[in-house]
């Protein structure tokens, strides 16, 4: 198992190495001078090549890849921001408390309601509790997150008054982003729950489990989620990882000053530096949250830990026969 | 066959139809049979026939959302078990009437250790510790030949044969007065089908059990059964002892069966399979079921139903041309 995790961790090298070089190529030969974007476009000719030569920006492309690399691989440096020379590695520490808070709870509480509704569906397939639980997931999916965020900043903020609109400050200010950004999260988590409930309900070893005598919702909980499970871990890790990036609407609509904004005001000032570094960061937790997925498939399902474990089995059994 | 209270299990004009969204399957149609202390009956028929629905609906295990038991009585020493409400089914199952699925490769839960299968059987119904259920667990482990070290494995870990054998120790866990074996050798390998049978024989001698064999092997039903019952199309065509069968087979049917074995001694090249298919069971012929396959078919037999008619004493045929 643990030779299986550093393996697992060793992949990841590879796969920031490419999503650095195609961020920094495609950033690099986009349209838009950030010099002309800093200095204005009646700026000085002397005083654009004068700034470009200092930002670095004037060496061939090579040269500015493998010192972008150098920097990001070997002292896990970002780089500065070009419009403030803050350092882009700083200011996403600084952000991401906000980002991982929205993102991890958001995810907590759509696994905590979309599951039950999930199987609630299932269990009861085409009655009328399947059927407002299908309802809600459908508003889920339907409604776009901005919506029902400034639906909800109108009703609890505006209207009610008893929960504040945007910003930070204490907790009464994630209320709102966090409803909003586990609505859609609710509802494929309940959608993916009934369908692979709905299969494995069916199955015949549900079937044993009733042939010895155990109760309805002893086959449920005991023996139908666990094997239901897998799919929608397989939602829940990849809508938390990405989130963990940025949920770049919630966090525009309420002010959240976390990873997505960062990007969007990035990405505005052709501040490509900040580009970069946050495309890098959420590859970076992107694989380890897909590790963390994978191992918690080995942990549900014996069979895929058996996998996992199976190379080094092998070699032990080897071993042992040497030994012999 | 009036008063079945002193049998010690009968099923009485056993109905079950299966409801899809605009077609009613009649799967069972006015089974009746009754099994003694000790014996062995045979439920024999093809694929479709209707036998393992008999079995679920005997332990109420029908999957509810289609399923439905229509008319009849299931009757344990008296009791009717189609009357009893879910909470005293469950005392039943498992404890006093047991099954053995036909496929054990997707009869086991593949996430559960295999002996907290059949631990999860004893407590169900005997007020013990965890410890003592998992006594009991490697007892029944060692008891159908599989090494008590193995209990901590999942069902991926074990081969077919090996399956069946943990199905019947959960099976067993709990002495069952009725061991319902819905075609347990079916799924295995020959070599390893005489294993298993034998096994089931001697496990039912030493226990006392009756058995309800379902199977479409007449081998099985040689060397198992005490009394045999022809299924086809959800209705017993031909009842009897198993001499009575083999000697005397009488229904069209059993005569069909009996000539699509191969006989060993008579080199008879090719077989004679009782043409044509089975009915369809959301639409079955009017009359005798069989009368569209029958070779011995007359206008009468589309008239009206044929009741079942004793030919010998004990040995019941439903056709007009054994009937006297």
């Amino acid at each position: 198992m643990i030779r299986y995790i550093i393996k697992r961790l060793l992949w990841m090298i590879p796969v920031i190495l490419g999503v650095s070089v195609l961020i920094f190529t495609i950033l690099h030969f986009t349209p838009g001078d950030p010099v002309i974007m800093i200095l204005g476009r009646d700026s000085t000719v002397e005083a654009q090549a004068q700034l470009r030569a200092s930002m670095g920006l004037d060496r061939p492309f090579p040269v500015q890849l493998l010192s972008y690399l150098k920097d990001v691989f070997l002292h896990f440096d970002l780089g500065v921001s070009y419009n403030t020379g803050k350092s882009v590695s700083e200011e996403i520490l600084f952000r991401f408390p906000y980002t991982f808070m929205l993102a991890f709870s958001s995810m907590l509480i759509s696994v905590l309601i979309g599951i039950p509704l999930g199987v609630i569906a299932a269990v009861n397939q085409n009655k009328l509790w399947d059927r407002i639980s299908m309802f809600i997931a459908l508003l889920g999916v339907s409604m776009p997150q901005f919506w029902v965020g400034l639906l909800l900043v109108l009703l609890f903020a505006l209207r009610l008054g008893i929960l504040p609109p945007s910003g930070i400050g204490g907790p009464q200010y994630f209320i709102l982003p966090i409803i909003a950004n586990a609505f859609g999260g609710i509802a494929s988590m309940a959608r993916q729950g009934r369908s692979s409930m709905l299969e494995v309900i069916r199955s015949d070893y549900v079937t044993t489990a009733r042939a010895k005598g155990v109760s309805k919702t002893g086959t449920i909980f005991r023996h139908a989620l666990p094997n239901a499970l897998i799919p929608v871990i397989t939602v829940a890790g990849t809508s938390f990882g990405r989130s963990l990036g940025g949920t770049i609407v919630i966090e525009s609509v309420f002010s959240i000053p976390g990873i997505g904004a960062y990007m969007i005001s990035g990405i505005n000032n052709r501040d490509y530096p900040i580009v970069q570094g946050c495309v890098v960061f959420l590859a970076v937790t992107f694989s380890i949250i897909m590790l963390l997925v994978d191992l918690m498939y080995a942990f549900v399902d014996p069979r895929i830990k058996a996998q996992y474990v199976s190379g080094s089995r092998k070699r032990r059994v080897k071993n042992e026969k040497k030994d012999r | 066959m009036t008063d079945n209270s002193q049998h010690f299990l009968s099923v009485e004009d056993l109905y079950v139809e299966y409801e899809t969204e605009n077609t009613v399957v009649h799967a069972v149609n006015g089974v009746s049979f009754t099994l003694e202390k000790g014996h062995t009956l045979g439920l024999v028929g093809e694929t479709g026939a209707g036998k393992t629905s008999i079995a679920k609906a005997i332990l109420g295990i029908l999957p509810d959302l289609q399923a439905r038991v229509s008319c009849g009585r299931i009757l344990l020493e008296g009791r009717d078990l189609l009357k009893l409400s879910e909470k005293e089914m469950l005392k039943i199952r498992g404890d006093r009437i047991s099954m053995i699925f036909q496929d054990p490769m997707t009869a086991l839960n593949p996430v559960m250790q295999v002996g907290s299968q059949i631990a999860e059987a004893v407590r169900l119904h005997n007020p013990v510790s965890r410890r003592e259920a998992k006594k009991k667990a490697v007892e029944m482990l060692e008891m159908v030949g599989i090494p008590a070290d193995r209990y901590h494995e999942y069902p991926h870990q074990f081969s077919g044969g090996m399956k069946q054998r943990v199905v019947i120790a959960i099976a067993l866990a709990c002495n069952p007065q009725i061991l319902l074996a819905d075609e347990p050798t079916t799924a295995l390998d020959v070599t390893i089908q005489a294993q298993v049978l034998e096994m089931i024989v001697e496990l039912k001698k030493s226990y006392s059990m009756s058995m309800l064999m379902i199977t479409h092997d007449l081998g099985v039903v040689a060397e198992v059964c005490d009394e045999v019952a022809v299924v086809y199309a959800g209705e017993i065509v031909e009842y009897g002892s198993r001499e009575d069968l083999f000697d005397h087979p009488s229904h069209p049917y059993t005569k069909g069966l009996f000539g699509a074995l191969p006989d060993v001694d008579r080199d008879s090249g090719r077989l004679n399979p009782v043409p044509g298919l089975p009915p369809d069971p959301t639409n079955l012929p009017e009359g005798c079921h069989f009368y569209p396959r029958c070779s011995r078919r007359t206008d009468r037999c589309r008239e009206s139903k044929i009741e079942m008619a004793e030919i010998a004493p004990g040995h019941l045929c439903r056709c007009f041309a054994e009937g006297k």
